[in-house]
């Protein structure tokens, strides 16, 4: 007899200490296995929902139009937006890469995705993403964390992610206010 | 000063219980030491060389009594006995344990203080001009400003992972004592056009292996934006500042290679985007700041009132501490205290826990519970009444911090250096106490004049502004060190320049005096300092002074 | 004093629990001062001593360990070759001067160099 594939209790949405290795997605409350293929630049692209490079979205922008599946951007640090900014809503999902975790890039561009260019999809970190920068990533927009440092997974699980929840800044979530100051806020819930 | 509210109480307290549980993860294993090290940089937590080295945050340079007896209170329990002031306004203590850190920061919270931001890659401490708030050359004091920009600045979840470190500045006087010019942004609040007060707004100076001074980007910024202008100009400095390489990733970097104007365009386009957004700033919540720094119940004095005893004999010592250490105050009474933490032949900027108490008593009882700390390395007591003042003398006598040496020659500015840092190439400190030993009888005679030494290129005693600056370098592995020579922090800014080859340890500090010999010869007079005599000469008759052949 | 000569080394990191400058010994022990310092001689027993290096910060003993290139004197005594290990190792040259140093308290220091599973107790500081 099998093991269950998937270590979550869906019903009552309590974790199981473990998560299936292939379950890379943090995504409510729980690790999902990644719905979303990354293409590879110079191979053709798959069938199923698939995130492509900006090199190669700039490229393949048009022979695109027609496609009935989703599809994602990945950015690395560093690619602007201002030539991509016209097909943001043609995204179901933008995934900010994080290729050190001092690279902290992303943060202004996922600020700048939500912000100034209205960007309602998926906004999703991937990379070296680690417990610490998590609750300072949602703060800016982001709402799914591909996570595969054992340690992070852990604490996500264990819902042990130690975190500062008053703010001195108002930030890109909508966070109800604090305190007297009008730019203090807090995480709600 | 400002107090906490729940708010600020509770947000140091979940920062406490978030750093403790790193600390545990890391001891565990759970973080290896290059995840580790980001964070425990942003709660000012450095391994050093000898140790790991706690830095505290003092807030724009503002100490209570009560809070200078807690900093006593960890030097004697946790660390060594000792502190050390330095020169971006905070304090160090250079020898705590990773274990007792989160007891320490939970004493700290006692008292409204933490290490948070005072290292890493994220805005550190706001420093401003150390005579605010009680000197009359402002229009208005520069503190609640650098308050509110403390606030906003704290874990802010876009700014933690910049390119590098994020230094800012800010002053309200014409003589800027906070040397906003060599500071990544520096802001100088004056009155605008329209009556109201607002910001010049300098950006991309810096010291360090290239040291640039600030351009002004913006002369008049009203002061209900200063949140989001800054907001703006950090946006463009995270996604544009250079990650390549540690020594260009500065924001100075980017405005040198971009230019000045193409900076404040993209600041400019940003900041009209968000300018009228959340961070626009309420007059009336930047006054409720303003008055946690109203000035304190001054009284002012009976006519006659000066601060020399009516009777018996003359002090020449007090006189000249009193001419030397003390500053007008806008209030008419009143005086600023210097208290140098240069003793002849000390080390600069540190205090033993027994001085530090004496200090916090002195403030308590002569200067309504204020002391300010320099980014000189000394201390100051912001209002203390001329009656008062012998009282504070004397006060100061008993525990060794009297000198009358207040940006005399002996009052040298001297980062930490290959004694306690790993980065550092050659030791500063004895160099100082040998330059200071060496030139401290003639102290009075030579006049104005600031050394400021650094022991490696990181350049945290700031040698390139320095009348005098002194670089330790390693040289065929040994301790050398570079002579620079004109260098200013304040609103003449300038860098010093290097004079030549350099000198061994006990060479550099007969070329220091050599330079002052050779300043002495040819000054107009005595009442020309000596920065100005350098800009008459130039550098040549000192360079012929210091490497002419020998006779 | 006279290099040898070939290169020597010792393998030094700072302990994790309070910083201090420690020095691997004969028995695999991380001790204050170089005295019983385990002595590298050979391109061989540098990399041995790298990697010991490098397990025990993974284990999270030591932080950031290297290696320090010695002088060996006729008397057997080791100083190190660079002037800023001389530094480490001596400790701040200026301490008589700090107004109110105070030595660290031994018992503290060594309640804090607590032993980690597995790992020998330390032994008294050289």
């Amino acid at each position: 007899m099998l093991p269950p594939l998937d270590g979550l209790d869906r019903q009552t949405g309590a974790a199981s200490v473990e998560a299936p290795a292939d379950a890379t997605i943090w995504q409510n409350g729980a690790f999902q296995r990644d719905t979303w293929v990354m293409a590879v630049d110079g191979e053709p692209l798959p069938e199923a929902p698939a995130i492509l490079s900006k090199k190669r979205w700039l490229i393949e922008r048009d022979a695109l139009a027609g496609r009935n599946t989703p599809v994602g951007l990945k950015l690395e640090p560093g690619e602007p937006l201002a030539d991509i900014a016209g097909d943001l809503a043609q995204f179901s999902v933008i995934a900010l890469n994080f290729p050190k975790f001092s690279d902290g890039r992303a943060f202004s561009t996922a600020s700048l995705l939500r912000e100034k260019h209205g960007f309602k999809g998926e906004l999703r970190a991937v990379g070296n993403v680690l417990s610490d920068q998590i609750p300072l990533m949602r703060r800016v927009g982001f709402d799914t964390f591909e996570v595969t440092h054992a340690p992070t997974r852990r604490a996500l699980l264990e819902g042990r992610i130690a975190e500062v929840r008053l703010h001195y800044q108002p930030a890109v979530v909508t966070e109800p206010p604090a305190g007297t100051r009008p730019w203090l806020r807090r995480t709600s819930g | 000063m400002y107090r906490y509210d729940e708010f600020d109480a509770e947000f140091v307290r979940q920062r406490m219980a978030q750093f403790r549980d790193q600390v545990e993860r890391r001891v565990k294993g759970e973080l290896t030491e290059d995840e580790f090290r980001p964070l425990r940089l942003m709660n000012g937590l450095y391994l050093q060389l000898h140790a790991y080295m706690l830095r505290i945050a003092v807030p724009y340079g503002t100490l209570s009594s009560r809070q200078m007896r807690k900093l006593a209170h960890i030097a004697r329990v946790y660390d060594r006995g000792y502190g050390h002031f330095t020169t971006r306004q905070n304090l160090q203590f250079n020898w705590p344990a990773l274990g007792d850190i989160p007891d320490i920061l939970a004493e700290l919270a006692e008292v409204e203080m933490h290490a948070i931001q005072t290292s890493g890659n994220c805005i550190r401490n706001v420093t401003a001009d150390h005579f605010a708030g009680a000197t009359a050359e402002e229009v208005a004091d520069p503190r609640p400003y650098a308050e509110i920009i403390r606030q906003w600045s704290s874990l802010h979840p876009e700014f933690s992972f910049l390119p590098r470190k994020f230094k800012v500045a800010v002053t309200a006087a014409e003589h800027d004592r906070a040397a906003i010019q060599v500071h990544d942004i520096g802001l100088h609040l004056k009155r605008l056009a329209d009556g109201g007060l607002g910001f010049a707004v300098w950006v991309g100076g810096g010291q360090g292996r290239t040291p640039l001074l600030a351009k002004k980007i913006r002369d008049d910024l009203p002061e209900a934006d200063l949140l989001s202008y800054l907001e703006a100009a950090l946006r463009i400095y995270n996604l544009h500042g250079r990650r390549d390489n540690k020594y260009k990733a500065r924001i100075k970097i980017l405005v040198h290679e971009i230019g000045a104007d193409a900076f404040a365009a993209q600041v400019e386009e940003e900041w009209q985007r968000i300018r009228e957004g959340a961070l626009k700033l309420p007059e009336e919540e930047i006054r409720r700041i303003d008055a946690y720094f109203a000035p304190p119940a001054f009284v002012a004095p009976p006519a006659g009132a000066s601060a020399r005893s009516p009777i018996g004999e003359p002090d020449p010592a007090f006189e000249r501490w009193i001419a030397r250490n003390t500053h007008a105050h806008k209030q008419r009474g009143y005086a600023i205290v210097t208290i140098s933490l240069k003793p002849i032949g000390g080390v600069p900027g540190d205090a033993s826990a027994a001085q530090m108490d004496a200090v916090a008593d002195l403030a308590e009882r002569y200067s309504f519970d204020e002391v300010r700390v320099t980014h000189e390395q000394n201390l100051v007591l912001p209002h203390a009444r001329l009656a008062d003042l012998r009282a504070v003398y004397d006060g100061l006598v008993e525990i060794g911090l009297a000198e009358a040496n207040a940006g005399l020659v002996t009052d040298i500015i001297a980062c930490p250096g290959l004694d306690y840092c790993a980065l550092a190439n050659a030791r500063s400190i004895p160099i100082a106490q040998r330059i200071s030993e060496r030139l401290a009888a003639r102290q009075d005679q030579i006049g104005d004049l600031k050394i400021k030494i650094s022991g490696c290129i990181n350049a945290c005693g700031h040698h390139h502004v320095g009348h005098i600056g002194i670089l330790g370098v390693e040289k065929r592995g040994e301790e050398h060190y570079q002579l620079l020579l004109g260098g200013s922090g304040a609103e003449d800014a300038a860098l010093a320049a290097i004079t030549g080859p350099g000198f061994g340890p006990a060479g550099i500090v007969d070329a220091v005096e050599k330079v002052v010999d050779t300043y002495l010869k040819l000054r107009t007079d005595p009442q020309e300092p000596f920065l100005s005599a350098y800009g008459r000469l130039g550098a040549a008759p000192f360079k012929e002074a210091l490497y002419a052949a020998a006779a | 004093m006279s290099k040898s000569a070939t290169s020597i080394s010792v393998l030094t990191a700072n302990r994790l629990s309070d910083g201090a400058v420690v020095f691997l010994d004969f028995d695999g022990v991380w001790v204050e001062g170089l005295r019983g310092a385990v002595v590298a001689r050979s391109p061989d027993e540098t990399r041995a001593l790298e990697s010991r290096g490098a397990f025990d910060a993974a284990r999270n003993i030591v932080v950031e360990p290297y290696l320090v290139e010695m002088d060996e004197s006729a008397d057997g005594s080791l100083t190190p070759v660079r002037f800023r290990e001389r530094v480490r190792l001596g400790g701040p040259s200026m301490l008589a001067d700090v107004p109110g140093y105070v030595e660290a308290v031994p018992a503290k220091s060594q309640a804090r160099a607590e032993p980690v599973a597995g790992q020998p107790v330390h032994a008294e500081a050289a």
